[in-house]
């Protein structure tokens, strides 16, 4: 009876193993295919998150990371916990700070240190030199001759900026290279109260960017919808001529638009040739290194980007459309507005979106025909790597570019690719 | 009939012809600079102005004989033709994948593989300079090229995807049924028929490594000079003809690659 | 078709083979020199690079820069340092030392006996040429041509675009200069706080005016296009310019600032040795001598003095007709304050 029972339940088990069997061989075949119709693209997958999602992270880890306190002067950040902040600490933090210098000295890490020092405090660098010095020399056998040989080569050591510094960033991770991007007074002075010396305004280089940015978007837009109108509903030669002349400025590299810009746009240039020769100016206008010459240039790079996404939305708006509002007795301009304009919307929010992203992050164009107050965030972002060294600020810098783009620009992607979709 | 319909569709002449004349202003201002600068790399003197003192090929020869100019073209040529086959090949494949209704996240995975072109490149540049310094890349070759395939790659995604999406797929399913492996249906049946927006893929991706000069700013040291990058340090530095002839020879190298492309594609 | 795909497979590896030979150091001894380019370095090319691979079959090959420091520092700290000698001018050659970049040099008994002019040995660098700071103009821009270098801040008598240097170097001395220092006072006056904010108070008067040039080539250029009227310069660029070019520019050379094109060893370069050889060639005197031939600057070494063509004295700094108020740029100073003068210039210009 057992067996019988057993048995059965043997059979109905296998029975039902073999239908869910089924089942699931079906599902993972199915997700097999799927994942092997993904593979081709895993290569491409593997290279840009290794290339492109990598690095973006690195940079964001880099405009947190604050070491060179924290793993060059682990025991004076800890000896000064008990430190209140008045005043100097006590004899033994001289000591053990020395101590740790001549650690560093010897790994060859002195100067990193110094230089992040001197980020946030008035001559840090040259603070931390000193006391490289005052280490090598030796003379400090003990905690009081410490301080003495410190405070005796320079007085900022008997204040208490550079341990407040100190103190603050025992940390690995720190916002300051964020703070700093954002324009936050950073710097101290050897008595810890904000620095007289000023540092560079981010903020406005921010504000700078973004309003840099708007007009080139602005003038697009207002120069490229009739342009893409045109464009769109002429046919036959006119039209494939007009579409070559957007198209070919993508053939022609950034680099040598801007160049040809210089020719035409210097003193002597073809600009001012033209215009003292039918008599519009009589003195040659200075153009190059302007914020009207960094505009222009970053108009005519940044049109056919703006035209081409309104081109595509205008071609499929049915002519008819305009027709049945000229039947139904709305005269041309009318028309247009009422009926041609607003399906024309999403193509002009795509281009204006594209332009004005696109615009943030322009560098070589103001490096280039810009003048040295025309310079926008990714100039400052390029500086601060290749000839500062300032990695943390660069990345901070970027970092702050990114996610404001992306903030500006998320809400309305999704509007435009709601609007598109429901046109379908 | 049609006369009544244009009548309907069209402005009146008092708007239409200001906006015609409006448009042809507009479109000349993107040819115009281009127009009036390629002339000066025929100047016989060294200054950016017209009119020209003379007619000289000094600066095309300086160009091609100067070691400095001569290396940057090699190592453009170099650089711009190893990116090519690496953004090509990674671009294709992922291409394939993409017009495949069966994979689930194309949508995600386009937009990645087109976001290298909104991404700021100087943000980029310097997260793989960051990136690289460990592996010991910058300064090498291969790091140049690594980040120039990271630019280039978008490019090739989207023309395979679009001539792809014209792509008959039964075709594989003929050939699977013949026998055929998928990797031996790709390369026999799909890649000929679809090889002219391949080939339309390496062209961009061509140029927009031979263009490139802020990833090498970043990423390349002395030894990767290339040609965008001399002329970049020259627009800044010391402005000579010279770079407008390295200009003609960078137009004329992309026409030439353009034409071939159109030519081989016509023929077909 | 087994061929044209063996064919293609050749074709890729060679382009890799390419890459990786491309990448590999070169066997024989190769010496990389880095100087500011243009008409400096060609005068440099022809006098020391060549005569030096001739006299020792090394191979020279040339980078140039600007003098940021930042490369040499980036390499330094990646260990990979792939410049040998560099020309550097005195301030950032003693900000390089102060840094701890730079081979100590200075003590080498070869470079102390080979009688060098006052200034031109430091603790990490040696002196090739004497170059000078001074106002390059369009002879026809103006009625009367300036006569001083601090006329450049003469917007009333001398109007139009002007070009400095993007550095505080040279450009704080020619403020205060202009605004009344004498000569034997500037570094004093700059080592104070009221000193810095009269230098740069001066600057903001003629701000809006200004152009910044980079590179040495560049106030040529900017005078030839026309983009300005006058520009802080370099004499031997000016001269080079003139000479080569037709390029018709003026040089006042009252209040010129002095300098020396000093050459430095990285520190961790692997061709030390060879660098320090080359170091002494470029200071034999009959050497040293020839390089005013090629561009207009003096020698370094009191034996070279004599040995320069008498009819090239009259366009070299030390002439004493050129020679009226002028300044000798102080390295010292700038080692020990450049980088706080770099961070308060670089954002005042920015703004």
């Amino acid at each position: 009876m057992r067996m019988k029972t057993a048995q059965a339940d043997k059979a109905a088990l296998d029975r039902g193993t073999v239908v869910r069997g089924c089942a699931v061989g079906a599902a993972r075949g199915e997700r097999m295919q799927a994942m092997r119709s993904a593979l081709p693209a895993l290569p491409l997958l593997v290279f840009l998150s290794c290339f492109l999602v990598l690095p973006l992270i690195f940079i964001f880890h880099t405009a947190i990371s604050d070491r060179e306190i924290a793993d060059n002067l682990p025991e004076t950040v800890a000896a000064l916990q008990d430190w209140n902040g008045d005043g100097t600490p006590p004899p033994e933090v001289y000591a053990i700070f020395l101590g740790e210098i001549g650690k560093a000295n010897e790994r060859a890490t002195l100067r990193q240190l110094g230089r992040r020092m001197g980020y946030q405090l008035d001559r840090g660098m040259n603070l931390i030199q000193k006391a490289g010095g005052v280490a090598r020399s030796g003379a400090a056998t003990d905690a009081a001759a410490a301080r003495t040989a410190l405070t005796d080569i320079d007085p900022a050591y008997a204040a208490p900026g550079i341990w407040t510094i100190v103190k603050q960033h025992g940390s690995p991770y720190s916002t300051f290279y964020l703070g700093w991007a954002a324009g936050f007074q950073t710097k101290l002075d050897k008595d810890g109260r904000p620095s007289m010396e000023t540092g560079y305004d981010f903020r406005l280089f921010y504000l700078r960017t973004i309003l840099i940015s708007l007009a080139v978007t602005a003038l697009t837009l207002v120069v490229g919808y009739p342009l893409a109108y045109v464009i769109a509903t002429s046919r036959g030669w006119v039209g494939g001529l007009m579409l070559f002349c957007i198209l070919l400025p993508f053939w022609t590299s950034l680099l040598v638009r801007t160049m040809s810009w210089i020719v035409v746009l210097q003193t002597n240039g073809v600009l001012n040739g033209v215009l003292t020769g039918i008599g519009a100016v009589t003195e040659p206008v200075t153009w190059l290194y302007t914020r009207t010459a960094t505009i222009l240039v970053m108009f005519q790079i940044q049109l056919p980007f703006t035209v081409l996404p309104m081109l595509g939305v205008m071609r499929a708006i049915p002519p008819s459309h305009v027709r049945a509002a000229r039947s139904l007795g709305a005269g041309p301009i009318r028309a247009h507005f009422n009926v041609y304009f607003p399906q024309a919307v999403p193509g002009i929010a795509a281009g204006g979106l594209l332009t004005f992203v696109l615009c943030l992050g322009f560098y070589l164009t103001p490096a280039l025909v810009g003048g040295a107050s025309d310079q926008m965030i990714s100039y400052f972002i390029a500086r601060f790597t290749n000839e500062e060294l300032n990695w943390g600020l660069a990345s901070a810098l970027s970092t702050l570019l990114v996610v404001g783009a992306g903030v500006c620009a998320l809400p309305f992607a999704r509007l435009i690719s709601r609007h598109s979709s429901e046109r379908k | 009939m049609t006369m009544t319909q244009k009548t309907y569709s069209d402005l009146p002449a008092v708007v239409r012809l200001p906006l015609y004349g409006f448009a042809a202003v507009i479109l000349a201002l993107l040819i115009v600079p281009l127009a009036a600068a390629l002339p000066i790399a025929f100047n016989a003197e060294p200054w950016f102005r017209y009119p020209l003192s003379g007619f000289s090929w000094r600066w095309f020869e300086q160009l091609l004989s100067s070691p400095l100019w001569r290396s940057a073209v090699v190592n453009s040529l170099i650089i711009a033709a190893t990116t090519t086959v690496l953004a090509t090949a990674l671009g294709t494949l992922a291409a394939v994948a993409l017009v495949n209704p069966r994979f689930r996240y194309r949508n995600a995975v386009m937009a990645l593989a087109i976001s290298p072109m909104v991404v700021p490149v100087v943000v980029l540049g310097l997260g793989l300079f960051i990136c690289f310094s460990p592996l010991g890349l910058n300064y090498t070759y291969l790091g140049v090229v690594l980040a120039h395939t990271v630019l280039a790659t978008p490019f090739v995604v989207v023309t395979v995807t679009a001539t792809l999406t014209r792509f008959d797929f039964r075709l594989m399913q003929a050939a699977a049924n013949l026998g055929a492996g998928k990797v031996m249906a790709f390369r026999t049946v799909m890649l000929p028929i679809i090889s002219p927006g391949v080939a339309a893929g390496a062209v961009f991706a061509f140029a927009a490594s031979f263009d490139e000069v802020v990833m090498v700013l970043f990423i390349a040291g002395p030894d990767q000079r290339t040609l965008p990058k001399q002329m970049f340090t020259g627009l800044r530095e010391q402005l000579d003809p010279t770079i407008i002839a390295a200009a003609g020879l960078m137009i004329v190298l992309t026409g030439l690659l353009l034409a071939v492309l159109r030519f081989s594609t016509k023929k077909r | 078709m087994m061929t044209m795909r063996y064919r293609g497979r050749a074709c890729l590896s060679l382009m890799f083979a390419m890459m990786l030979g491309a990448g590999a150091p070169a066997l024989a001894a190769e010496l990389k020199v880095v100087s500011w380019g243009g008409a400096l370095q060609e005068a440099q090319a022809k006098v020391f690079f060549d005569g030096f691979s001739k006299e020792t079959g090394t191979k020279v090959t040339q980078d140039s820069w600007s003098g940021e420091l930042a490369k040499l520092r980036a390499m330094v700290d990646s260990g990979n340092v792939v410049w040998d000698v560099v020309d550097m001018d005195p301030q950032t050659a003693a900000a390089a030392c102060e840094q701890g970049l730079l081979e100590r040099i200075g003590d080498d008994a070869a470079f102390k006996n080979a009688g060098l002019v006052d200034g031109a040995l430091t603790d990490c660098a040696v002196g090739t040429s004497t170059y000078a700071t001074i106002l390059a103009f369009q002879k026809d821009a103006f009625p009367t041509a300036p006569a001083s270098v601090v006329d450049i801040f003469d917007t009333k008598a001398f109007p139009g675009k002007r070009a400095f240097r993007k550095s505080p170097v040279d450009t704080l001395e020619i403020a205060l200069l202009a605004d009344g220092v004498a000569p034997g006072e500037i570094y004093k006056t700059l080592e104070t706080q009221e000193g810095i904010d009269r230098a740069f108070k001066k600057l903001d008067t003629i701000k809006a005016d200004i152009v910044w040039w980079e590179a040495g080539a560049q106030p040529a250029q900017l005078l030839k296009s026309g983009e300005v009227k006058m520009a802080v310069a370099w004499n031997g660029r000016i001269a080079d310019a003139n000479a080569k070019e037709n390029a018709d520019l003026g040089i006042a050379w009252k209040n010129q600032i002095r300098g020396f094109d000093m050459w430095v060893i990285p520190v961790g370069t692997k061709n030390a040795a060879l660098a320090k050889d080359f170091v002494s060639y470029t200071i034999k005197p009959e050497v040293n001598a020839e390089l005013s031939k090629f561009i207009a600057y003096g020698p370094t070494v009191e034996a070279a003095s004599a040995l320069v063509d008498k009819a090239l004295l009259d366009s070299l700094p030390s002439a004493p007709s050129n020679s009226d108020g002028a300044l000798a740029q102080d390295g010292g100073f700038w080692g020990a304050n450049g980088d706080a003068l770099n961070a308060r210039f670089a954002s005042w210009v920015a703004q």
